[in-house]
């Protein structure tokens, strides 16, 4: 896939907390965006680096036009991601943006399973798959938790 | 710092989940209070915690308890503003724990980060930090994550 270009849609469940961010610089972060904090700890979208943690789930379209414009983000809860290839003996496992796979985005259907990823140093942990929807099978409801990266030596870290 | 000698407050935002939780012996839980589940018996305390003890919450409101088992409420979840040792906007990401070998206490301004001193076993998470509070750069706000300690070997446990 690549960056997104225009909001998109991620049923929740569930009261969010919603926390507002300081961006890194000018861009356009789309609602439903992933949202990733840089090495300096400040808010991204587009492609994360190396060192990238997830923030969370970006709350409303905002064009930032300098560094230190707030985003709102959602912090937790839980989320219909449409990650790749959601299948039913993916419940349990992580929900990853690969980055060692190189080319993952702040669109959900960049991300994907542990399995699928074959974790590395880095990872971005996005959260927990609990369930494929009932109703719509290319999306897994994910609980997610911010802040967590894989180490091969020490799990998520 | 030190361990804590009156409430403190600390902000939050969205729902938290309260518990009662009992206490290891007579001991004053301030408001505030980052509370930890003793190694041996698995009983809430405050004060200065010890190798093998975990974090299992925020004390809610002040309780002088006098006895063994006495409850004692804690928040186990949520977002929360503290004002732990230093918070900078680079530290977005990264795990805040106290320090089990230098000077660990109930009081949330001991909390460290990484840059701060080298994990090491036992030490005991506290939380993810996901912002500088815009309004109050002396905190942060944690995503606070109850039960965790460190290990040289295979990370947090």
């Amino acid at each position: 896939m690549a960056v997104m270009a225009a909001d998109a849609l991620m049923p929740h469940k569930g009261t969010p907390t919603k926390l507002s961010v300081a961006c890194t610089g000018a861009d356009t972060f789309y609602k439903n965006a992933l949202v990733f904090a840089d090495t300096a700890g400040t808010a991204q979208v587009s492609v994360p680096d190396a060192g990238d943690y997830f923030l969370g789930i970006c709350a409303e379209q905002v064009t930032t036009t300098a560094a230190g414009d707030l985003v709102d983000i959602y912090v937790d809860g839980l989320f219909a991601i449409a990650f790749e290839t959601p299948a039913e003996a993916d419940v349990g496992d992580v929900c990853v943006v690969d980055i060692s796979d190189g080319g993952r985005t702040d669109n959900q259907t960049d991300a994907m399973t542990g399995a699928d990823a074959t974790l590395a140093n880095n990872d971005i942990l996005i959260g927990k798959i609990l369930a494929i929807d009932a109703e719509e099978t290319t999306r897994g409801w994910v609980q997610i938790q911010p802040g967590w990266i894989y180490s091969a030596a020490l799990g998520w870290v | 710092m030190a361990a804590l000698t009156a409430d403190v407050d600390h902000p939050h935002k969205g729902p938290l989940t309260k518990l009662a939780v009992k206490a290891i012996g007579a001991d004053t839980f301030y408001k505030g209070a980052l509370v930890y589940a003793d190694e041996a018996n698995g009983k809430a305390q405050v004060s200065v915690p010890a190798t093998g003890d975990v974090f299992i919450g925020i004390c809610a409101e002040q309780v002088v308890a006098t006895a063994a088992d006495d409850l004692v409420d804690i928040y186990v979840d949520g977002l929360w503003s503290l004002n732990v040792t230093t918070p900078a906007v680079a530290d977005v990401g990264l795990a805040f724990f106290m320090n089990v070998d230098g000077t660990p206490t109930d009081n949330a301004n001991d909390a460290i980060q990484p840059g701060d001193a080298a994990l090491a076993n036992t030490d005991i998470l506290i939380g993810k930090l996901l912002a500088i509070d815009s309004d109050d750069s002396t905190r942060g706000w944690f995503r606070i994550d109850v039960g965790w300690i460190y290990d040289d070997a295979i990370g947090w446990i």
